[in-house]
């Protein structure tokens, strides 16, 4: 009911009156209208929304009764009748506008209601409205929420509570306290968790919506899946760090094969000095075992430069290109050895080689076997290094077409939450600056390279790294070759 | 230890005290010892003396030691022997030996055998080829080809003055690794090649695919094939240590 209708309804009252003769058409609107004023002042007071209906409410009966109290004086009872008939006429036409008013409003209101339900059912986005505080629930999430949890309906992912969504409580934790702290936060990147367990990263845009009274009342907020962004940018930093690393090594492959041409010069002056020195020993004096014992430390010790020169070489190279070729594994693990041991004194971790046995020749890419070796050394040393009991061992297991190299520390093997992540790229247990979470990593895929793998050994008491790889790469063709076995 | 009178042997290392100490050494056993410390003195030193082994250093100011052994090409028939010491990885077994020397020993190296290996050098190839070595060898090489000349241009094999290089199709062998072959030609200037070598280098090819290449030193050849192969190889124009395959 609006004011033009009220005026329209006003004035179709005042000519039917005037009609009637009742009044003049000057005097009975006026009349009409003052005869409202207090009673729409009333209804404004009490009805502030309605106070036109309400004003309409007590037009009819002031109209009515102006009629009927004058309506004896009238001489025309059919003029009366058509008049009164116009009124209600009037009347009607005006509720049914008005109740159609009303009808069209509710069916926009239900329109744009639709509209705003479709839109946000349909985007491809996860929106959720959540309560604050461990024991956080979900009170609206659309259905894309739920699907990027993977539950099939919106009903049960409902039912689900927030904090289990998420990769630890502490997380949770960790999120909300930031959210509670600044309000808002904008795509921050989180590890959350599918109703299989599997956890997936998300981009979450969220905001606090507060009670009049000021108290948290809700977490509205927009779950958008990252995990293909993730992994393609931790593919590209992945290479990345690989070249840096290979360019790095390059550089390094420069200054080392430098150094070992200035080191090896002096070091073959010594060496052939000190067999020398052996011959003329042997001559002179043949009953001086400690000249004897003097020359063979000297020597033994110019061997052992050698090794150490030999292995920082290799070690330096980046050697993903080399081809694969027999190699004699005891000599890669010494030549490994001798260039950590010195890493291992300074820290009191005792190194402890494999034992004595035959040599396994096998067909590798030296320098990269040599890198994988040499990682999980230093990761088991800087495991180790603030343990009580402080050791690692190197073993090498012959197992007939594989040979298995592993590299067992005194720490008491990995939390289960990091057997998982331990061979992800970038994961890292290290102090920020300390590690780049990519060695294992790498050498994981050295290793698949060599076609073997690289394991975390589950069952050992100690923490175990396991290389396992076959001995030969490929199985050449036997028979219609030159090559015959006796 | 053999005392070779009257055998001469150039020193060639722009280290005073390693020419030194290798010095005393071959002095000790008779030898007549020159020493050069870079490649122009020691090229001075062949021009107006007669010697029979030089030792030699590749890196060196001026005149480097691969130089000096492409200098030496084509003085047949008094060639000395050369053996090349090295401190950087950068010359292969294989190029070393096709490019005219004996052997490449990476520095440090064992006097020893630097020793063994002069001796065994100097020793007439009637008698170095004589000896079966006594390891015992698993692995064997059995190829029958045309011809010696055919297979040079097949690809397959080529013969050296210390040596022969072949292409195979076999589980890898290692270097160091002693191997009895027997190479059987059905025609040419020798019947065949068997006897016993030391694997000195294994070639793999660039890109996993292809032939592996060996180069095997001789150790021994049986009583049948060693004469006619000493012969050949005296008659033949001067041919490396062991060569390499030029396409394989």
């Amino acid at each position: 009911m609006k004011l033009a209708q009220f005026i329209t309804l006003t004035l179709a009252y005042t000519i039917t009156l005037a009609l009637l003769g009742v009044v003049s058409v000057v005097f009975a609107f006026p009349y009409l209208l003052f005869a409202m004023i207090v009673p729409v002042l009333f209804a404004a007071f009490l009805y502030p929304r309605r106070v036109y209906l309400v004003m309409f409410c007590l037009l009819i009966p002031v109209a009515l009764a102006v009629t009927f109290e004058t309506l004896p004086r009238s001489s025309d009872s059919v003029k009366a009748t058509v008049s009164i008939a116009l009124m209600v006429l009037a009347t009607a036409e005006i509720l049914q506008t008005s109740m159609l008013e009303r009808k069209r409003a509710e069916e926009a209101l239900r329109e744009s209601e639709e509209r705003y339900r479709s839109l946000i059912e349909n985007l491809p986005v996860g929106l959720y409205r959540n309560t604050p505080g461990p024991e956080g629930h979900f009170i609206m999430v659309n259905t894309a929420a739920a699907r990027l949890h993977g539950y099939d309906s919106v009903e049960e992912f409902l039912r689900t509570p927030v904090a289990s969504l998420y990769a630890s409580p502490a997380e949770r934790e960790r999120f909300s306290n930031r959210l509670m702290t600044v309000g808002k936060v904008e795509g921050e990147e989180l590890h959350l968790r599918r109703k299989d367990g599997s956890l997936f990263w998300a981009a979450v845009t969220a905001r606090v919506i507060r009670d009049r009274g000021g108290s948290i009342e809700y977490f509205d907020g927009v779950i958008e899946d990252i995990t293909d962004r993730k992994l393609a940018e931790q593919t590209i930093a992945e290479q990345r760090a690989q070249m840096a690393n290979a360019s790095r090594l390059s550089s390094l492959g420069v200054m080392a094969s430098g150094i070992a041409h200035e080191i090896n010069n002096p070091l073959a002056v010594i060496s052939v000095a000190a067999e020398e020195m052996a011959e003329l020993v042997a001559q002179e004096n043949p009953a001086s075992e400690w000249h004897r014992r003097i020359v063979a430390t000297i020597i033994r010790n110019v061997e052992r430069i050698e090794r150490i020169i030999r292995g920082l070489r290799s070690l330096s190279r980046d050697g993903a290109t080399d081809p694969f070729s027999m190699k004699s594994l005891r000599t890669i693990v010494d030549d490994t050895l001798e260039l950590c041991r010195v890493r291992f004194r300074t820290h009191g971790v005792e190194l402890i080689a494999p034992a004595e046995g035959p040599d396994i020749e096998v067909e590798c890419r030296g320098t990269q076997l040599s890198q994988v070796l040499m990682n999980l050394l230093n990761n088991a040393e800087s495991a180790v290094e603030n343990l009580e009991e402080k050791w690692v061992r190197v073993s090498i297991n012959d197992r007939g077409d594989t040979v298995e190299l592993s590299v067992t520390d005194s720490g008491k093997g990995l939390p289960p939450v990091l057997r998982e992540r331990i061979l992800e790229p970038f994961f890292t247990t290290k102090e920020v600056g300390k590690g780049t979470g990519l060695g294992l990593s790498i050498s994981k895929s050295i290793i698949e390279r060599h076609r073997g793998e690289l394991f975390l050994d589950t069952d050992s008491v100690n923490t175990r790294f396991v290389v396992r790889f076959p001995k030969r790469q490929q199985e050449r063709a036997q028979g219609g070759e030159p090559w015959v076995r006796r | 230890m053999g005392e070779e009178i009257g055998r001469s042997i150039l020193l060639v290392d722009d280290e005073p005290d390693l020419c030194e100490m290798l010095s005393l050494q071959f002095t000790r056993r008779g030898y007549r010892v020159l020493t050069a410390h870079d490649g122009q003195r020691a090229m001075e030193i062949l021009g107006a003396e007669v010697v029979d082994i030089i030792v030699t250093d590749i890196r060196m100011p001026r005149f480097d030691g691969m130089q000096l052994l492409d200098s030496l090409k084509g003085q047949d028939p008094c060639t000395p022997l050369v053996i090349l010491i090295s401190a950087y990885a950068d010359l292969s077994v294989a190029a070393a030996l096709s490019r005219g020397a004996e052997a490449l020993f990476p520095k440090p190296f064992r006097l020893a055998e630097l020793v063994a290996v002069i001796d065994r050098l100097l020793t007439p190839a009637e008698i170095r080829w004589a000896t079966a070595p006594e390891c015992a060898r698993d692995r064997c090489l059995e190829i029958h080809l045309s011809s010696l000349e055919d297979s040079d241009v097949e690809g397959i094999l080529k013969v050296g003055r210390g040596g022969f290089c072949v292409a195979v199709t076999n589980p890898p062998a290692s270097p160091e690794e002693v191997v009895s072959f027997d190479v059987r030609f059905e025609q040419g200037p020798i019947p065949a090649l068997r006897g016993a070598g030391l694997v000195r280098w294994v070639k793999y090819p660039a890109h996993g695919t292809g032939r592996v290449t060996w180069g095997i030193e001789f150790v021994w050849l049986d009583d049948a094939c060693r004469d006619p192969v000493i012969a050949w190889l005296r008659a033949e124009r001067p041919r490396p240590y062991v060569p390499i395959l030029t396409k394989s």
